[in-house]
């Protein structure tokens, strides 16, 4: 069920309207079974996969923290790690690494076969086996007490407008929230209308509008030019952003309609003038995930220069896998790691560059990196990038091929402009929001700004085509 | 935020602009191709209407240069009696029939079709008289179409177009000439593609024949005779392997019949197959000509059948 689908408007007014009808005694049941609806309606055989999570952490924590010896309790925490992180292995990594060791093997001249199993990834499981593994670990660091209720702990892990793709939240912040979600009503949806129009604007009219090219490119690779694959891999960076970001904030406005605040989970990444300043704003929720269960607990940056890279190329590669499993997850980290290691090196440098030139360079370097992120393999990757640094060539004829992706007929040029101009619309908006400057005729005219904007949607939106990229992970 | 206020902006906004949309649409198409060409100009010696083989099949510039007189082409996807019918009359209301001749595109196999979507363009470039004739064409004869989908087709469709028609009209009209294809290369297939070409049963089902097509071609032929202009029935190449079907030759021989006892003038040029010199790098697909068959069509079209 995506957001932008009608079963999901439907869905959410259903029950909208058997909240208001509920106690609020009643109300955390309610959450938790419009989540497990929700999820149902995937693939309902992988409910029991999220049940069989939250039973283990919701046991194992009121395990640790009744334990008397710190064994028991390492004890117990070890069984909900393992379990979750064995349950990702098996559904997200199994193949992938059995693949991995055949083809290691083969270099030594060991021949044989990858044990495969036929599985479907179960849709947002890395995202609530985090959520669900860093609650056991804050109860084992004593940061929180173990949940009695097991019906919050489930309504926790399982929290629909979340579930999916995050932001991966931490239990001191959404557990007090849900035992006082709101009804729907004015005000609530007064605060929820500006975030879930902006997310459906980032991901109806910019991020849908792009795929449509960048699959199409990804599909054809041989019959594409040059500049489309360009093109391609700038509207790539994009449409990540806003398919993600779009997801993020129309999650954040639909949980804001019960009263519920989620974290924010990007803070204009594009804006970011180096590495570790794109870090600190893209994906927060999980870069702080790792910083706090990964990165800390290796030491940090406490324990000299070696160690420290050395903690951040983990995360890096955790990082990318936690992703995918796939070899340009890695590429993809792995470079990232670098551009940190280059930024650590230029920092010591005496000589400073403007900040719009180091935001160009930034989204550059990203950019770049997403090439191996939106490959299928790592060949692919190599023709994009070998074709497009030798040279594109520009003039009229390749400049109508390149608009092919979009449509074969004369739409593809208003098609291209009116992609070109949503992203114009929307770096505007973010610049204005990044700067904190105010436009005084929208400041004064703000409900006719977003009635704009929903219009925009309704006449340019692409709906229900396109599920949100991170829903894979 | 007052959440009323952005309800009721929202709706005023979206109501305005659909409405605007509806009565105004035409006047944002492209003036070199199309229905407003044909509005916008004074009439053509020879127009020619029809589906997508009327552009990829006629070089409207080619027969001028032939013919000596002015020549107009007007086609859309799919485009079908039914609605070619108020097209000629908005045209005939308008003075825009052609002084000349008027040729008509017959497409045998849209008989065999399943009712799909009019283009959406056609539906954009028509002034509000003729897009409330062809919605309710669709309500008659698209069964399966669900709200969603007249949705799409009303509100969501062509929206680039008329968002960046400054833009975007100019360089696409720079690319046509009197609606057809001038800078536009379109490819020939390849030899073995064209020896393995059938009719896709995906498309078309020859046991399921649509008489409204018919029904709506003998009231454009009578249409055509109060008018009192001269018309012909025109069937365009098609590949030999797509031609020779069986099931599409006896069609082809029964509506020949049929056409000759009512007075339709038909024209199959697929009988001149072999003095137009057609072979594979004549078609692009299996069903519409290439750049090179476009002119070899277009050179012998006019040069016989035409002058």
């Amino acid at each position: 069920m995506l957001f932008n689908s009608l079963e999901f408007i439907i869905f959410l007014t259903i029950f909208a309207l058997a909240l208001r009808f509920a106690t609020q005694r009643y109300k955390l049941t309610l959450f938790l079974l419009a989540s497990y609806f929700f999820y149902g309606f995937w693939e309902w055989k992988y409910l029991s996969l999220i049940i069989f999570s939250t039973v283990i952490d919701y046991f194992t924590a009121i395990k640790i923290e009744d334990s008397l010896h710190k064994n028991s309790k390492k004890k117990y925490l070890a069984i909900s790690v393992l379990i979750n992180l064995g349950t990702l292995a098996i559904f997200k990594y199994f193949n992938f690494f059995s693949q991995s060791l055949v083809d290691l093997l083969a270099l030594f001249g060991f021949k044989g076969s990858a044990i495969l199993i036929d599985v479907l990834l179960p849709v947002g499981i890395s995202f609530y086996t985090f959520q669900s593994m860093s609650y056991s670990i804050d109860v084992y660091r004593g940061n929180r007490k173990a949940s009695r209720s097991f019906l919050l702990f489930a309504t926790y892990v399982s929290y629909f407008p979340q579930l999916v793709a995050g932001p991966i939240e931490r239990s001191d912040r959404l557990m007090p929230q849900l035992i006082n979600s709101q009804n729907v009503n004015f005000k609530t949806i007064s605060s929820a209308i500006p975030l879930i129009v902006i997310g459906f604007f980032k991901k109806a009219v910019v991020a849908d509008r792009l795929a449509r090219y960048v699959d199409t490119v990804h599909l054809n690779l041989d019959s594409s030019n040059d500049l489309a694959l360009l093109i391609s891999i700038y509207f790539f960076s994009i449409q990540i952003y806003c398919d993600f970001s779009g997801y993020t904030d129309i999650a954040r406005g639909i949980s804001r309609l019960f009263g519920i605040e989620l974290m924010e989970n990007f803070n204009y990444p594009y804006f970011a003038k180096g590495i570790k300043d794109f870090w600190s704003r893209w994906h927060i929720s999980l870069t702080t995930w790792f910083r706090d269960y990964l990165y800390i607990p290796l030491g940090g940056s406490q324990t000299g220069n070696f160690k420290k890279y050395r903690n951040i190329f983990i995360v890096f590669i955790i990082s990318a896998l936690w992703h995918g499993a796939n070899w340009t997850f890695i590429i993809w980290g792995g470079l990232h790691f670098l551009y940190y290691l280059m930024e650590g090196f230029t920092e010591k440098l005496k000589f400073s560059l403007p900040q719009s030139i180091k935001v160009l360079i930034t989204f550059h370097l990203v950019t770049f990196a997403w090439i191996y992120f939106r490959a299928t393999d790592i060949e692919s990757a190599h023709i994009i990038i070998q074709r497009v640094f030798n040279g594109v060539l520009i003039n009229s004829t390749e400049i109508a091929a390149s608009l092919k992706p979009f449509s074969s007929t004369s739409k593809a040029l208003s098609k291209f402009f009116v992609a070109i101009e949503a992203i114009g619309l929307l770096a505007i908006i973010e610049y204005f929001n990044f700067k904190n400057l105010k436009l005084n005729f929208f400041s004064r005219n703000i409900e006719l700004s977003y009635s704009f904007i929903i219009v925009l949607i309704i006449l340019f939106g692409e709906f229900g085509k396109n599920n949100f990229i991170y829903f894979q992970f | 935020m007052n959440i009323k206020k952005v309800g009721f902006y929202s709706v005023v906004l979206f109501l305005s602009f659909l409405s605007l949309k509806l009565l105004f649409s035409h006047h944002f198409g492209y003036t070199n191709t199309g229905l407003k060409s044909v509005l916008k100009n004074k009439p053509a010696d020879i127009l020619i209407i029809g589906s997508s083989h009327v552009r990829f099949s006629y070089d409207t510039k080619k027969m001028e240069e032939l013919c000596q007189c002015t020549v107009r082409s007007v086609s859309y996807s799919f485009l079908n009696y039914p609605l070619i019918l108020p097209i000629l009359e908005l045209l005939a209301n308008e003075n825009k029939l052609p002084t000349k001749k008027l040729i008509i595109d017959h497409y045998s196999l849209i008989y065999f079709k399943e009712r799909e979507f009019v283009d959406t363009r056609l539906f954009f470039e028509s002034p509000l008289p003729l897009k409330i004739d062809i919605l309710s064409y669709m309500f008659e004869n698209f069964k399966k179409l669900n709200f969603k989908d007249y949705f799409r087709f009303i509100v969501s469709s062509e929206n680039e177009m008329l968002l960046n028609f400054p833009i975007n009209n100019p360089i696409v009209d720079s690319r046509n000439y009197n609606g057809s294809y001038q800078k536009k290369h379109v490819p020939s297939m390849s030899s073995k593609r064209y020896q393995n070409l059938k009719i896709s049963t995906k498309h078309f089902n020859f046991n399921k024949y649509s008489q409204i097509e018919e029904d709506y071609l003998l009231a454009i032929h009578q249409f055509i005779g109060k008018q009192k202009i001269e018309y012909q029935l025109v069937e365009t190449p098609l590949p030999i392997g797509i031609y020779k079907t069986p099931r599409l030759q006896a069609f082809l021989n029964s509506q020949k019949n049929k056409y000759s006892q009512l007075g339709i003038p038909f024209i199959d040029t697929n009988d001149y197959f072999e003095e137009m010199n057609l072979d594979f790098k004549s078609f692009m697909d299996d069903n519409h000509l290439s750049s090179h068959g476009r002119i070899q069509f277009s050179v012998f079209f006019t040069n016989n059948l035409v002058k």
